[in-house]
């Protein structure tokens, strides 16, 4: 099943990836590459799993919870150590309310 | 000293009869002999002699550093290890450096060993040949002209070139296994759970495992031991003791049951593999074990089974890449949203790109049942193939990969290349434990390899019989572009 380039973008929108940017050829050719690999994936509709439980984990996991107990943070440094941009023990970002053709 | 081995270092190190800087001096000379091979993303030589001076003076104090007293064991570059870079071979980490380190990593420091340098990879772990690293393509020590394997691609290069006795790698689809067999070295993959996956770059979840590459099954065991166990800092680690795998390492195969499935020597098997692999199984019923013909039924949806969950789970976890805390932020941002989506594609190559779009469409609205949730039941069909199988059978042996090596753009195609796991994915979807050894090499020379599987927390058979192939096939010869070295 072949996927179409609307699909793919917005896909592409959910995965966050400006696909959009790409060059014409190279957009084509990921339509087409989505689009065999689908197709090549799509044979698992053959296999009988009437009343199967997907199996999440390969081997039993019991979820655990850690003791209620403080124990060493990371740390600010630590934790903005590799950050593009901060401010204080903030990351700084773009503007996110009121984004796009308010801010030239 | 005879044997460049990870078990003869430790030995000389902690009798006094070398100290660990010499030999982190002749691994460091050895990795500048072969660096056209482009193993390393990134190689600190201060970093290891430093570390070396510590074990040696702990040594000098009279205290034991560990199993691993100053081996070089050289790290895939999606480990974290406490100011290193750690950049997955991806431009979107390239300045990444690691705050802390992970708790493989954390235990193997403890054992003594000294971590050396950051391995060449896949991008995000996201290939089977090493060609979708970021920086160059690591090259293969048999064939510069030939892939390695991956995604462990720099791991495998490291060890085979005979640079360091080990190497970590990661296994998600075969990414230990296979560069193992292309390379011409062990490779090993643990049950999953059975090392932390805390500090390991998530790529797929409920597939990925650390395990350790050398040119001996015993160096791979005592490896192994290093770094299991329980770690409560992962929620999906087992709470499960570490056995002496060295110890299963010598045992003979008699009366051993080794499971043999001949869907796995059908098409697209090359002939020199095949007369490789047939050869081990016969050298290994001479000596004792017994060959079970078993069927894996759904073997044929391994490759596309993996590919939807390994795609899905790989959409969220690097769903994280997004240009705010850590990694390439896009300077053509002008929003939030924006930043994010420049970010990603600038920074990630097309092989990642392409996971993440096939991820996210598998687990978007209308098609999350007919793809993932499909994939997970069809995941339970392969984990019962495999408790079918292991009723009539201790281990389960085949080839590791189809193929020996191949030459660099051979496998352009996405979908071929995916086919290269074709061996491997069973095991992975199933969390199984398993193993690559080296077999008798193809007629043109390069590497190939057997692959034996366990049931979940059985690695000591895996040991058990891989060991005693390499008994029974005895020395294997130097690869072209291995380090060179002075006897002494």
């Amino acid at each position: 099943m072949a996927i179409d380039r609307d699909t793919l973008l917005h896909t592409a929108m959910l995965a966050r990836l400006d696909c959009a940017s790409l060059p014409e050829p190279e957009l084509d050719t990921l339509v087409d590459q989505i689009g065999r690999i689908i197709g090549y994936v799509e044979q698992l509709g053959e296999v009988d799993t009437d009343g199967v439980e997907p199996a999440i984990h390969p081997v039993d996991v019991t979820p655990r919870l850690r003791p209620d107990v403080a124990s060493e943070p990371l740390g600010a440094a630590r934790v903005l150590a590799n950050a593009p941009d901060t401010r204080d023990a903030r990351f700084v970002v773009p503007r996110v309310v009121g984004q796009g053709a308010d801010d030239a | 000293m005879p044997e460049y081995t990870a078990s003869a270092i430790a030995a000389a190190v902690k009798a006094g009869e070398r100290s660990a800087v010499s030999f982190a001096e002749e691994a460091l000379g050895r990795a500048e002999q072969t660096s056209d091979l482009d193993a390393f993303v990134h190689l600190d030589a201060d970093r290891v002699l430093t570390q070396a001076r510590a074990v040696d003076a702990r040594i000098a104090a009279g205290e034991d550093p560990g199993p691993l007293a100053g081996v070089p064991v050289v790290l895939k570059d999606n480990l974290l290890a406490n100011d290193e870079p750690a950049t997955c071979a991806s431009r979107i980490l390239d300045r990444y450096v690691s705050v802390t380190d992970g708790h493989a990593v954390s235990l193997l420091k403890a054992s003594g060993a000294v971590t050396f340098g950051r391995a060449n990879m896949d991008e995000f772990a996201m290939g089977s040949s090493g060609e979708n690293s970021a920086v160059a393509s690591a090259r293969n020590p048999w064939d510069r002209d030939r892939v390695p394997g991956g995604s462990s691609s720099g791991s495998a290069v490291a060890v085979g070139a005979h640079v360091a006795p080990l190497a970590l790698g990661s296994d998600t689809g075969g990414s230990i296994r296979q560069p193992a067999a292309f390379s011409g070295v062990v490779g090993a993959k643990p049950t999953w759970g059975r090392v932390s996956r805390r500090g390991l770059i998530a790529f797929a979840s409920s597939l990925d495992q650390i395990g350790p590459f050398a040119t001996t099954v015993a160096d791979a065991a005592l490896c192994l031991e290093a770094i299991a166990g329980f770690d409560p800092g992962d929620a999906t680690s087992a709470d499960r003791a570490v056995p002496s795998w060295s110890e299963s390492v010598g045992q003979d195969v008699k009366g051993l049951r080794i499971g043999v499935p001949e869907s796995f020597f059908g098409d697209g098997l090359d002939d020199d593999v095949e007369a490789s692999v047939r050869g081990a199984l016969e050298a290994l019923a001479g000596a004792g074990a017994e060959l079970v013909p078993v069927e894996l039924p759904h073997a044929k949806y391994a490759v596309a089974t993996y590919y939807i969950i390994a795609c899905a789970e790989a959409s969220s976890n690097l769903a994280r890449f997004d240009g705010v805390r850590y990694g390439h932020r896009s300077k053509t941002a002008t929003d939030v949203l924006s930043m994010y989506a420049r970010s990603r594609v600038e920074g990630f190559g097309e092989e990642v790109r392409r996971r993440i779009m096939l991820g996210t469409y598998v687990l978007s609205a209308g098609y999350y049942d007919a793809y993932y949730r499909k994939a997970q039941q069809v995941r339970a069909r392969f984990i019962e193939d495999f408790q079918s199988a292991f009723a009539t059978c201790d281990v389960i042996a085949s080839p590791t990969a189809p193929t020996t090596a191949f030459r660099f753009g051979d496998n352009a195609d996405p979908l071929s290349m995916y086919l290269a796991d074709v061996y491997t994915i069973p095991a992975s979807l199933a969390g199984l434990p398993g193993i690559s050894v080296p077999a008798a090499p193809g007629a043109d020379g390069l590497p190939t390899g057997i692959q034996f599987v366990a049931p979940s927390w059985d690695e000591a058979t895996m040991f058990r019989a891989a060991g005693a192939w390499e008994r029974l096939r005895g020395p294997l010869g130097r690869p072209t572009h291995a380090a060179d070295v002075e006897e002494g």
